[in-house]
């Protein structure tokens, strides 16, 4: 029961590259945050550094009001699940979940009794007196977990817990650790690059790159309004179609067949990025397009879509085209995203009355 | 699983194993009945005749009250060996395999003194503790104390001893090292956040993961103790002064070849061949065990 604040948070190595780049989070009492990005993005680093496994080169650690930059990690009161879950293979289950509790010298029966409860939360009554090698992946994976809720910390870190496991086996734990961390109500960072993971399991969401934390918030919001090309590019399955244009003050050009009418914009012109989600994409009406492929997926079908000389857009369809048919594809503006050069989202709410009109149209 | 292979001709298999056979049995197992039956045997000193005498060196070595002494020195020795040159290998492993920088030239050089001869090793120590010309042996009689191996029986057995451990510290450290750096990291920094002092991690952490290594270890530095510091002794003090650097291998060799008691020497041979056996015997019996586990 803490709240944890990092604060301009940053890691330099040797070389003087910045692994994480000025960080700054607040994450309330009992909050899940999940920390998302590509590999080498940072995001380990940057939980290492609220561990206590690397030395911090600039900001600040606070856990529950206290500075804890300068503190060992065993006197930051917190408990990490690792990849590889890391169990001590000479230990039994039971031996392992115990082990941060005998170091801190707690009485003997009050371990056996915390043992016990953690053991019935993750069932694992029948597995204390096995060790390690004797257990299957998920097991481990529980025992691990257990080893963290046993000592009862104020925050719980994640670092790619699950991705050690099998797929379906990654769906149910997931589930399990979120229902865990609701019940135990205690603040956890997790980090994952699996972006399923991170919107399920988020009540915010830190979407990094190159050490940056480039948006922080729900994953909904996240989704729906993504403050970056990279957060745009990064949230979603499949990825947000991201559309090179060049805005000219009136249509932002797409391809030498293609260009949109984008009123009320007052960007100053120059290159642009539009962005759309798969699902917003209309299959009727619209500019031509020809079908490439046709991924069905049972609920859904997705179509890998060309504009006539111009990009490659996936769609979502309810139901596959026909093959090789000619196809017309719209754009709703309502639902289009802008950003800049820099990739810096372009605030822009498209006018009520642009929305009635053919939203995509090819020009000479 | 180990491969299984299957040969057509059916006698191609015994023909490539045939070198490595031939070997054993010319350099092993030859010599090993030759000593057996040595053993059965006494012969006069110039080897004019020979006399079956069924068990009798084994009843004589037994019970002669000098091969106790020899034998518990040896295990002594043994024992010292064991456990000074394994303790200083593990925290020479522990400190390289913390190592950031130079890491590489220290454990080079941690490795060299095995390239070093027996023999050699013997040598410069006590090249070094000679009380008349050595650095150190003079050194120490400069500061009063009264140093001399060559005719005090413990300091030639301390001397020994460190000198045959100093010899054995590389061999353990690459062993440990590896052991060492075979432990994963995170198990490591899941018992710092455990709130394990380092002190703590490696008694209670790092330690028992190294058992399987330390029992390997322990067995080779007995065997080692026991036979390769023939060398060190012969090269030294020839177990003097006054039988104080006596070990088993030294006896065998000094009742057998000096003392030309050839069927006594055999039946001492034929004990610490049993005493080999049974070591080895143990670890492989405790290292499938833990291979099993």
């Amino acid at each position: 029961m803490a709240t944890l604040s990092l604060q301009a948070l940053t890691k330099r190595y040797d070389n003087g590259v910045p692994a994480v780049n000025a960080v700054s989070l607040d994450a309330a009492d009992g909050e899940f945050i999940v920390i998302v990005g590509p590999s080498g993005c940072g995001k380990s680093t940057l939980l290492r550094l609220v561990a206590g496994l690397e030395t911090v080169s600039g900001g600040r650690v606070v856990i529950d009001g206290a500075v804890v930059n300068d503190r060992e990690p065993g006197n930051r009161d917190i408990a990490m699940v690792f990849q590889n879950y890391a169990l001590y293979p000479h230990m039994t289950v039971a031996g392992n979940m115990a082990y941060g509790l005998r170091n801190r010298r707690v009485p003997k029966p009050e371990i056996a009794a915390k043992v016990r409860r953690a053991a019935e939360i993750l069932e694992l009554t029948e597995l204390l007196e096995r060790r390690p090698a004797q257990l299957s992946g998920g097991q481990r994976q529980r025992v691990a977990m257990g080893r963290a809720i046993v000592r009862e910390p104020k925050v719980f870190l994640f670092d790619e817990p699950l991705s050690n496991l099998d797929a379906k086996l990654r769906v149910s734990m997931r589930v399990e650790i979120k229902r865990l961390q609701r019940r135990l109500r205690t603040t956890a960072v997790y980090v994952t690059h699996d972006q399923v993971e991170a919107m399920t399991l988020a009540d915010r969401l830190v979407v990094m790159n190159r050490g940056v934390a480039e948006q922080i918030g729900p994953p909904l919001a996240l989704y729906e309004r993504p403050a970056t090309v990279f957060v745009a590019g990064f949230i979603g399955s499949p990825a947000m179609n991201l559309l090179p244009a060049e805005w000219d003050g009136r249509f932002a050009r797409v391809s030498p067949h293609l260009a949109l009418a984008l009123p009320g914009l007052g960007a100053p012109p120059g290159p642009l990025t539009l962005g759309i989600r798969p699902e917003h994409l209309g299959l009727e009406g619209g500019a031509a397009a020809a079908v490439e492929l046709v991924e069905p997926l049972g609920a859904d079908t997705l179509v890998h879509v060309r504009l006539a000389d111009g990009p490659l857009l996936v769609a979502r369809a309810a139901a596959a085209p026909a093959p090789d048919a000619p196809l017309a594809l719209e754009m709703p503006l309502a639902r289009l995203h802008l950003f800049d050069a820099a990739g810096n989202r372009i605030p822009w709410e498209a006018p009520s009355a642009a929305l009635e009109a053919r939203p995509c149209r090819p020009v000479a | 699983m180990a491969v299984q292979v299957v040969f057509r001709n059916r006698f191609l298999p015994y023909l490539l194993v045939a070198p490595q056979a031939a070997v054993t049995l010319v350099f092993f197992f030859w010599p090993a009945a030759q000593g057996m039956r040595q053993s059965l045997l006494r012969e006069d000193a110039f080897g004019l005749s020979t006399e079956f005498v069924g068990l009798d060196n084994y009843v004589e070595a037994l019970t002669d009250p000098r091969y106790l002494d020899t034998f518990l020195r040896s295990v002594a020795m043994s024992a010292l060996v064991a456990f000074l040159s394994m303790s200083t290998a593990l925290l020479l492993a522990a400190m390289a395999d913390r190592a950031v920088r130079g890491g590489r030239a220290y454990r080079t050089l941690l490795i060299w003194p095995y390239a070093v001869a027996p023999a050699l090793a013997g040598v410069l120590w006590f090249l070094m503790f000679n009380p008349t010309i050595g650095v150190v042996g003079v050194g120490l009689n400069r500061m009063g104390i009264a140093w001399n191996p060559y005719l005090d029986g413990a300091q030639a057995f301390v001397l020994v001893t460190v000198a045959a451990s100093w010899k054995q510290v590389s061999y353990n450290f690459v062993f440990f090292l590896a052991g060492l750096q075979a432990i994963p990291a995170a198990l490591i920094e899941a018992a710092a956040i455990d709130g394990a002092s380092p002190f703590r991690r490696f008694w209670t952490i790092v330690f028992p993961l190294l058992a399987p290594t330390s029992f390997f270890l322990l067995v080779v530095n007995v065997v080692y103790a026991f036979f390769e510091t023939f060398a060190v002794i012969h090269a030294t003090t020839q177990g003097g002064p006054g039988g104080a650097t006596e070990t088993l291998v030294y006896k065998v060799f000094n009742d057998g070849f000096i003392g030309l008691d050839l069927g006594g020497s055999a039946a001492q041979s034929a004990v610490l061949m049993a005493i080999v056996a049974a070591l080895t015997v143990a670890q492989f019996r405790l290292l499938d065990r833990k291979a099993g586990a």
